[in-house]
C-alpha cells in the first residue's frame, strides 16, 4: 500500500483526490482523532513505531512520506 | 522568525505531578468537580499501593496532555487481576496530534483488564480499533417497581460491625472504599439472603439517581428491588436506580427506561464475561455529571 491508500482509506476518500499536498485543511475527516486513526494504520501497514515529534509533524500526505522515508520505508 | 519543535515526552506520573496536571483537567470545564475533586479521583485514591497516576504528554517540560490511569487490585473469575480504568483524556488543541502517544503506554501493559467507562462516540470508535471489546451499550434507569411482597426485609448502611459478617472479598471492598466520600454502601437483607449494594450519586436531567457499580448478589437485588429502591432513596434521596444493562442478566425488568451507555474493555484473558467487570475503583466513584 502506499501513503496515499491509507489516508484514502483511513478517511474513506477516493484515492484519486489524495496528493502530497492533502492535509487536515484540505480533508475535513483529517481532524485530530482521525489524525489518531491515520497514526495507526499508518504504524500497522508499513510496521514501524512514530515518536511524539514524528506523529505531530505528520500534518500532510508529504510529511508522512518523508517521515516514513527516514525509517528507510519504500512503499 | 524562528520556530522551534519542542521536545515532546510521555511519562508516567504520580500524585506529585498533580499541579503540572490541573490545568488540563480544568479544560472539562466541569463547574461540579472542584480541584479536590479531580486530585481524589485521579490521584488521591488509597486503594492502589503503586505510584502511578496516568500518563502525562510533556512539551519541554510543561503537561500538554494526559491520560489518567486508575489501577485497582480485583478478583475477576475467582483469580486476582490488575484493572486499569481509563480516564480524562485530554490534550491541548495545539498537541492533538500527539494524542495517540499517551495511548501507546497503556496499549502495552500486559496482564491488566483495561476499562473505559466513558469513551465519546469518536474515541470509542479508536480504541474499538485498538482491539477493545464493548462491555456496555446502555444503561437502565429503573423507576420504583415491584411487588409489596419484594419490599418485605431490612436494610442498613454498611457499618464495621456489619462488615465484620461479610465475606472476605466484600470486606476487602468496603474497606477500600471507606475513604470515597461518594460511595453509598448498603446492604439489604430478607431471611438468610443479602446484598451488598455500593452506589454513587447520579443525576440525569437533574432527576437524583443511585448509580450502582456494585452487586454482590445481583439475583437477590432483582427479586427485592423495591427493598433496594426504599433503601437507596432513604441514604441518597434517590427516586431511581442507574444500572448498566448486563447486570440485568437477560431479564427485561419493568418501569425502566433505557440510555445509551457505550463502555469497553480489553480483557487480559479472553475468556473474561463483560459481566465480570463492574464499575467500582473507577473515576464513576467521584465523577459528578
Amino acid at each position: 500500500m502506499t501513503p496515499e491508500s491509507v489516508v484514502a482509506r483511513t478517511f474513506n476518500v477516493n484515492p484519486a483526490d489524495v496528493t502530497d499536498a492533502t492535509s487536515p485543511e484540505s480533508l475535513p475527516e483529517w481532524d485530530s482523532l482521525g489524525h489518531i486513526t491515520l497514526i495507526i494504520e499508518l504504524e500497522s501497514v508499513f510496521g514501524v513505531s512514530f515518536s511524539p515529534e514524528e506523529a505531530v509533524g505528520m500534518t500532510s500526505v508529504s510529511s508522512i512520506k518523508a517521515v516514513l522515508e527516514s525509517r528507510g520505508v519504500r512503499w | 522568525m524562528v520556530t522551534t519543535t519542542p521536545t515532546l515526552q510521555v511519562r508516567a506520573v504520580s500524585a506529585e505531578s498533580f499541579e503540572d496536571i490541573y490545568p488540563l483537567l480544568a479544560l472539562f470545564n466541569n463547574r461540579k468537580m472542584t480541584r479536590d475533586d479531580w486530585f481524589q479521583m485521579l490521584f488521591g485514591y488509597s486503594w492502589w499501593a503503586g505510584s502511578d497516576r496516568g500518563f502525562a504528554l510533556y512539551a519541554d517540560g510543561e503537561a500538554v496532555g494526559f491520560l489518567g490511569t486508575i489501577f485497582s487490585e480485583r478478583v475477576i473469575l475467582g483469580q486476582p487481576q490488575t484493572v486499569c480504568n481509563t480516564s480524562c483524556w485530554i490534550v491541548r488543541e495545539k498537541y492533538r496530534t500527539a494524542s495517540i502517544m499517551l495511548l501507546k503506554p497503556l496499549l502495552a501493559l500486559r496482564n491488566c483488564t483495561i476499562v473505559n467507562l466513558t469513551p465519546t462516540q469518536r474515541s470509542y470508535e479508536i480504541f474499538q480499533r485498538l482491539g477493545f471489546q464493548e462491555l456496555e451499550s446502555e444503561q437502565l434507569l429503573l423507576l420504583p417497581y415491584g411487588s409489596i411482597g419484594s419490599l418485605a426485609g431490612l436494610s442498613q448502611r454498611m457499618t464495621p460491625a456489619l462488615n465484620a459478617q461479610r465475606a472476605p472479598l466484600e470486606r476487602a471492598i468496603s474497606h477500600q472504599l471507606t475513604a470515597s466520600p461518594n460511595a453509598v454502601q448498603i446492604v439489604i437483607e430478607h431471611g438468610s439472603e443479602s446484598c451488598f449494594i455500593i452506589a454513587t450519586s447520579l443525576h440525569v436531567k437533574r432527576v437524583p439517581f443511585a448509580e450502582i457499580h456494585y452487586l454482590s448478589n445481583p439475583d437477590f437485588f432483582w427479586r427485592h428491588r423495591l427493598l433496594a429502591h426504599r433503601s437507596l432513596f432513604a441514604e441518597m434521596r434517590a427516586v431511581g436506580i442507574a444500572i448498566d444493562g448486563r447486570f440485568a442478566f437477560g431479564r427485561m425488568p419493568k418501569a425502566v427506561v433505557r440510555r445509551p451507555a457505550l463502555r469497553l474493555f480489553r480483557p487480559a484473558n479472553q475468556h473474561t464475561p463483560a459481566t465480570a467487570v463492574d464499575g467500582l475503583f473507577s473515576e464513576l466513584m467521584t465523577l459528578k455529571i
